[in-house]
């Protein structure tokens, strides 16, 4: 129901005040002391040393990108392969079997898929991102 | 039909952009398997690249011409989709062959940025055609992807790392922000199908049903503001322009020339298939966008058109950087494009695809001149064009030929883009509102003489100021004859531009309200 929308209204409204509101305390009301030990980075518990701007080896990443790209590759042909039955064959299923003949369609759509991402596979490789130096 | 014979037989309507995925495959394997000497890979590059636009173009002038939804309505094949799609393939085209003899690309990887550069362009081609909600955000994000990773293009470049992440976080979050607004819509409305939105929203928001509902109007409006916030991000309009600049001084020129004409273009797109979709209610096109959730939804696209040539405009007075003064005029140019939105008729949509075919070659032609200036200089400031005049009167020429093109002046063609724009937005000035349709005239006259003030302080560089020491500026020949090409374009269609209104008028055929 769209009257339901209300509520999501509400509830951005009443967090936007909550926000502004702390912000507006800590403001106005707030005291500020500043010294040196209040200034250091306190995020990690640590002095920061060195540039944060310093250069770091990536390696583990693009492995990592890729195995996203091929585990989602396994996980689009799960229903490929549920479905794979009825795609390859040209006529309607009777009670799971195929009186016609057969269609290459549901091979032909996993090995388009596939090509897609075999050309990255070989992409990746002859980038070198395989190796590990 | 079953679902699986329909797909079938929408892959058929499809031609153009399967042939442009192969190629995009094509050009990453050419990418890694090419590895003979630079100048012999950079030509096979170019050549299969060019060659798979072509194929494209070749598939795409064999497309049936009626209007058909493919895909279960995902995706719509019509003569409006035909025309952005070519108005996409050329900016490809050209801009590879600009990319080619540009020193920005590096031999090595130049191959990436070709199949990086057709998946925007296979994402242009979904923008322009998507029907459905869900296949529109899909078709943003396939534009957006690839072009952050060629906005960080020059390895190791400060200025590159930082467009890129400016671009990164603000299209996430304009992105984010629109997906936000395509939820609502969807849970109002329970349909994605750009041909349903209408119909179902209208009956909703029909006084009857909506009376005393202030939760819906409300739910409405924040969907329909969070869903603007995505397209105005993608056509840099103001409140949405500020990663513009800072991209288009870091990426690589060639690409930023691409990005200027080419997405910009695609937002249009979208935007006037999205417009007349679901902000529609009665009346068939003339009277589309009127009344829904009670805002007066063509005044909001005014307004928006009103601010952004303004401030695009006033930025731009001062910037002294090429790249970036073409980044605020890029800007101001969205926001006269958005009259035609706006004017919300059939006239209007017509002015905007007249308009940014225009502005394609013009702003492609500033861009490149731009480019042949910094390859002689090393920098793109305005005191590089100092004297160009006398080192090269061709580019001189040709240069200010796209400047006053770009301010709107006659013979040129920039002039008929902006002519069919005033005359969308003045046809209403005796209908409902039609005072603020001339106000938003006005506007637009008033910035058009503020725009001539920044154009023509190049055009002095360039013809007035002396030349500071010798410098040999001798652009690329292939450069040389797109410019020329390029501002001879303009002035023929200045003067004949009979062929421009009969396309886009056989090309106002659009799958709409179902």
């Amino acid at each position: 129901m769209p009257s339901d929308y209300i509520a999501v209204t509400l509830v951005i409204l009443v967090g936007t005040v909550v926000a502004l509101q702390f912000w507006a305390l800590a403001k106005f009301v707030g005291e500020r002391r500043p010294s040196a030990a209040k200034d250091i980075a306190y995020e990690a518990g640590s002095d920061p040393v060195g540039d944060p701007r310093g250069r770091f080896p990536v390696r583990f990443y693009p492995l990592a990108i890729l195995f996203v790209v091929f585990d989602i590759e396994a996980a689009f042909l799960y229903p490929w392969a549920v479905d794979f039955r009825e795609l390859s064959c040209a006529g309607p299923l009777r009670a799971g079997i195929c009186a016609t003949g057969i269609s290459l369609l549901g091979f032909g759509a996993a090995l388009a898929f596939l090509v897609v991402l075999l050309v990255a596979l070989v992409y990746a490789w002859r980038k070198g991102v395989i190796g590990w130096e | 039909m079953t679902i699986t014979q329909f797909n079938i037989a929408s892959a058929s309507w499809f031609r153009p952009e399967l042939a442009l995925t192969a190629g995009i495959l094509l050009l990453f394997l050419l990418d890694v398997l090419v590895r003979k000497q630079s100048r012999y890979r950079v030509a096979v590059l170019t050549v299969a690249a060019l060659a798979c636009v072509g194929v494209a173009a070749a598939l795409l002038a064999f497309q049936p011409v009626e209007s058909r939804a493919m895909f279960n309505g995902m995706i719509a094949s019509d003569p409006f989709a035909t025309f952005w799609k070519w108005l996409f393939l050329g900016a490809a085209a050209l801009t590879v062959l600009i990319a080619a003899r540009s020193d920005e690309f590096p031999s090595p990887r130049i191959g990436v940025f070709y199949a990086l550069l057709l998946s925007v362009v296979l994402g242009m081609f979904l923008m322009a055609t998507s029907l459905d909600l869900l296949m529109l955000y899909l078709a943003i994000e396939m534009v957006s992807l690839p072009s952050y990773a060629i906005a960080g293009y020059k390895p190791g470049d400060r200025r590159a790392a930082e467009a890129s992440l400016k671009y990164v976080i603000y299209g996430g979050v304009a992105s984010g922000i629109m997906l936000f607004g395509l939820s609502y819509i969807y849970g109002l409305v329970g349909s994605t199908n750009l041909t349903a939105l209408g119909v179902r929203l209208e009956s909703l928001a029909a006084p009857a049903s909506a009376g005393g509902q202030l939760g819906l109007r409300v739910a409405l409006m924040v969907a329909v503001i969070f869903v603007l916030c995505g397209i105005g991000y993608k056509i840099a309009a103001v409140p949405w322009h500020m990663w513009c600049p800072d991209v288009y001084e870091g990426a690589p020129t060639p690409f930023v020339a691409f990005l200027s004409v080419g997405p910009k273009a695609a937002g249009f797109a979208l935007a006037v298939r999205v417009f007349y979709s679901f902000l529609a209610s009665g009346g068939g096109p003339e009277g589309f966008a009127r009344g829904l959730a009670d805002v007066p939804w063509p005044a909001v696209v005014g307004v928006l058109s009103a601010v952004t040539m303004t401030l695009g405009n006033l930025s731009a007075l001062h910037q002294n950087n090429l790249k970036r003064l073409l980044a605020y005029s890029s800007i101001s140019h969205a926001g006269y494009a958005l009259m035609g939105l706006a004017a919300a008729s059939q006239l209007g949509v017509q002015s905007v695809m007249i308009y940014m075919l225009v502005y394609l070659v013009m702003n492609l032609g500033a861009f490149l001149a731009v480019i042949a200036i910094a390859q002689a200089t090393g920098s793109e400031t305005i005191a590089d064009c100092n004297g160009l005049s006398r080192r090269h009167p061709l580019l001189a020429v040709t240069f200010a030929v796209f400047l006053f093109s770009l301010t709107g002046l006659p013979p040129l063609a920039g002039f008929v883009g902006k002519w069919y724009l005033f005359v969308a937005v003045l046809s209403h000035y005796a209908g409902d509102g039609g005072a603020w349709y001339v106000t938003l005239a006005v506007i637009a006259a008033l910035n058009t003489a503020i725009s001539l003030y920044y154009y023509v302080r190049i055009i002095r560089a360039m013809f007035i100021e002396a030349p500071a020491g010798e410098l040999v500026v001798r652009p690329r020949v292939s450069y040389q004859i797109m410019l020329g090409t390029f501002s001879a374009a303009l002035l023929l269609f200045g003067v004949w531009w009979n062929p421009l209104i009969e396309w886009t008028q056989a090309s106002l055929t659009f799958l709409t309200r179902g």
